[in-house]
């Protein structure tokens, strides 16, 4: 059962680097996205340093990976789930993993690039910690739970100590699943990204005569509405399984 | 109940426990005799696996287990600060209801708990290996394919390697929970003869609720109703004539 | 677990046979005792009984216990419940010799009567079933045990001739009334060892047919 795990992996592997190859092409191909919005004015600064920030979001999203894997370690290894800090982060981050990333997207670009004008590292980890952390943290969760307790149990009872089972146990049993959950979550990143250049592409073309590229007032207003569903999904989903 | 000390391994005196808010057992005293089978019998939700696990520590991994009482191992208190509930565990081992063979080969399961003691050596694992297998009767049917998973062997087979596994570290008192429950009417018998095989070296406590299996294996039996022990003493006496009104009813069947 | 259990059922007959050994001595030992008027071997008989009294609740404990622990049914049960009854008829038996050697020590008291001519015959007949009885549970053989039976029968018609027999003597000779009785109580035990052999008998046929044969009519 793990080595075909194993094998789905690495084919996910290479089919997620023939994605980011075509699109790493496809957004390099300047035709198509700079040919259109050499008109935009500032729009044509701010998506070329996204697109050139990709270099940067990579690097980021390791290590917010790797973030997010101690966190749901933690969590679940070492945090009692009855404790009141168990609930309220898992809450939290339930509310967070259930918004669409798309939103976050939006979010970002509106108010990191397009209202402060500028993108450093520290604005790109913040808007990339919403898509990520939250949805690792909930995948790794929920694979760790999935380690049979009788394992664990029968590794105690034979004298092992936590980390043991954790490094003999917990992490063989959930390796291929957290690898899988990891590229899956960079590929939405990636993802986010590539519709973030579609929907400014596109609403670029349509408002060609103007100057000023602002992502229309009436989308914040869908966006908070659909930010505000999110949450209370999320909330009723939360109550139903507790 | 028998009280000579000498011969007690584990001396359990008035133990309470709780989860939360529900009191589990209630004032439980008895001891446990070394080289003797000693069963716990009783209708399900009267507390016989969480006894069990409060005598190897395994209810550490609880967070609402709460306790008080005493239970002595050999003279040591094992909830004693000062003691690792690793070291209670590989000295008490245990058997589960289902057969958990870890996804590593039979030869690595039988070594993880001598490895976890830090012995490396090839030549001594190997004979440790042997013998736990040997005593565990699995030896003759695995010995030609110890690399492989133990996938490959049948649910009580796959037990027995459990009781190989657990043999290996050398314990001087093993529990059985429940082993049988998953296992099928041919393999239980073969179960019940390696714990009486069994009974020469180690103490063994054997958990079932298939009240049968019990008078058939053990020497001293124990009943438990609600977290009470309401009987303890010889099996033929619980089997034969029981003192105890409930324990009357459960034996000839009327309960649970 | 059935292994152990035979193991344990081995034991069991192990430990019937050894009583049962000691009861077909005690006979023995009781029925010289009469005919050769020997003291010695008569309280010998009466203080061997002790032994098998101690044997016969062992035994007893034994098969609850297995009954107990094991629950065991088809041969086992039958083999079980069998131990039992073949426990309380060889303690019975045993009883009997002991009778048998009071009422030797009894007889020694008095002058010897005539010979009867049966007496040797019955003992013979009687020691050979407790013997046939006996092998017949080792070897689990029911032929040998329901023709017990036919043999108990030949037993009860020599006893009812040898009460003929002592009925005309003491009619003719009433002052040997009290030895006459002696006598008699005497053959009335040696007639209850041969029941007590078929009652073996039938028991083993149980075991090995798992078929009563107790109250039916004795095909003659």
């Amino acid at each position: 059962m793990n080595r075909s795990n194993l094998l789905y992996n690495v084919i996910a592997i290479v089919i997620l680097a023939l994605v980011l190859f075509m699109f790493w092409n496809f957004a390099a191909s300047t035709s198509y996205v700079e040919g259109k919005i050499t008109s935009g004015g500032v729009v044509i600064d701010t998506l070329s340093t996204i697109y050139g920030y990709l270099y940067g979001m990579i690097p980021i999203c390791c290590v917010l990976i790797l973030f997010s894997l101690a966190v749901a370690f933690y969590l679940e290894e070492w945090l009692s789930h009855r404790s009141w800090q168990y609930r309220i982060i898992e809450r939290i981050i339930a509310i967070f993993a259930c918004i669409p990333s798309l939103v976050y997207g939006l979010f970002c670009a509106y108010f990191i690039v397009v209202k402060s004008q500028q993108i450093s590292y520290l604005t790109l980890t913040i808007a990339v910690f919403f898509i990520v952390v939250p949805v690792t943290i909930r995948t790794t969760q929920q694979v760790i739970q999935k380690v049979d307790l009788s394992v664990r149990e029968a590794a105690y009872a034979l004298g092992a100590k936590r980390m043991r089972v954790i490094a003999d146990h917990v992490i063989p049993n959930t390796f291929p699943m957290i690898l899988t959950g990891i590229f899956t979550t960079i590929s939405r990143v990636l993802a986010i990204a590539a519709l973030f250049i579609v929907i400014c592409g596109w609403k670029i073309t349509e408002s060609n005569s103007k100057h000023s590229f602002d992502i229309p007032n009436n989308a914040i207003v869908l966006l908070s509405s659909a930010l505000l569903f999110s949450v209370i999904s999320c909330l009723f989903e939360k109550k139903k399984s507790l | 109940m028998p009280q000579q000390s000498n011969l007690s391994t584990l001396h359990i005196s008035e133990l309470n426990v709780w989860y939360g808010k529900n009191q589990i057992l209630k004032n439980l005293t008895f001891d446990v005799l070394s080289k003797q089978v000693t069963a716990f019998i009783g209708p399900s939700n009267s507390g016989k696996t969480t006894l069990v696990r409060c005598l190897n520590r395994l209810n550490d991994l609880s967070v609402d287990f709460r306790h008080t009482g005493n239970i002595l191992f050999k003279g040591k208190n094992i909830y004693a600060s000062k003691i690792n509930a690793s070291e209670i565990t590989k000295q008490i081992g245990m058997i589960f209801q289902k057969p958990i063979p870890f996804s590593k080969s039979i030869y690595d399961n039988v070594a993880y708990g001598v490895r976890i003691d830090g012995i490396k050596d090839t030549i001594q694992l190997d004979d440790i290996v042997e013998d736990s297998l040997r005593k565990a009767q699995l030896w003759d049917e695995v010995c030609d394919n110890l690399q492989s998973s133990p996938d490959i062997l049948s649910n009580g087979q796959q037990q027995q390697l459990c009781v190989a596994r657990a043999l290996a570290g050398n314990p001087e008192v093993l529990i059985f929970d429940e082993p049988c429950e998953q296992l099928d009417a041919t393999e239980t018998p073969k179960l019940e003869a390696i714990v009486q095989s069994l009974k020469t070296q180690y103490t063994l406590i054997f958990v079932t609720n298939k009240r049968r299996q019990a008078a058939r294996v053990s020497d001293v039996a124990g009943f438990l109703c609600c977290g009470e022990l309401v009987e303890f003493g010889q099996t033929e006496q619980i089997f034969t004539n029981p003192k105890d009104k409930r324990t009357e009813d459960y034996v000839t069947g009327r309960l649970g | 677990m059935q292994h152990y259990l035979e193991s344990e059922l081995k034991e069991l007959q192990h430990q019937l046979l050894k009583m049962g050994g000691i009861a077909e001595n005690m006979l023995r030992d009781a029925i010289q005792s009469v005919l050769n008027r020997n003291e010695d071997l008569a309280l010998r008989v009466i203080a061997i009984d002790d032994t098998v009294d101690k044997l016969e609740n062992e035994i007893e404990a034994r098969c609850i216990q297995l009954i107990a622990r094991h629950q065991p049914v088809a041969f086992e049960l039958r083999y079980l419940t069998m131990a039992m009854k073949v426990n309380r008829n060889i303690e019975r038996l045993a009883d009997k010799c002991v009778s048998i050697a009071r009422r030797s020590l009894e007889l020694l008291e008095f002058p010897p009567m005539q010979p009867f001519v049966d007496l040797p015959s019955i003992t013979l007949i009687i020691q050979e079933m407790v013997k046939d009885a006996l092998d017949a549970l080792v070897n689990r053989n029911a032929e040998l045990a329901r023709e017990l039976r036919e043999r108990d029968g030949k037993v009860n018609t020599i006893y009812e001739q040898m009460v003929r027999e002592l009925c005309t003597l003491l009619t003719d000779q009433p002052q040997l009334i009290q030895t006459g009785i002696s006598h008699l109580l005497l053959f009335r035990h040696l007639e209850r060892v041969g029941d007590l052999a078929a009652n073996i008998g039938e028991e083993v046929y149980y075991l090995v047919e798992g078929e009563v044969i107790r109250h039916t009519n004795i095909p003659r």
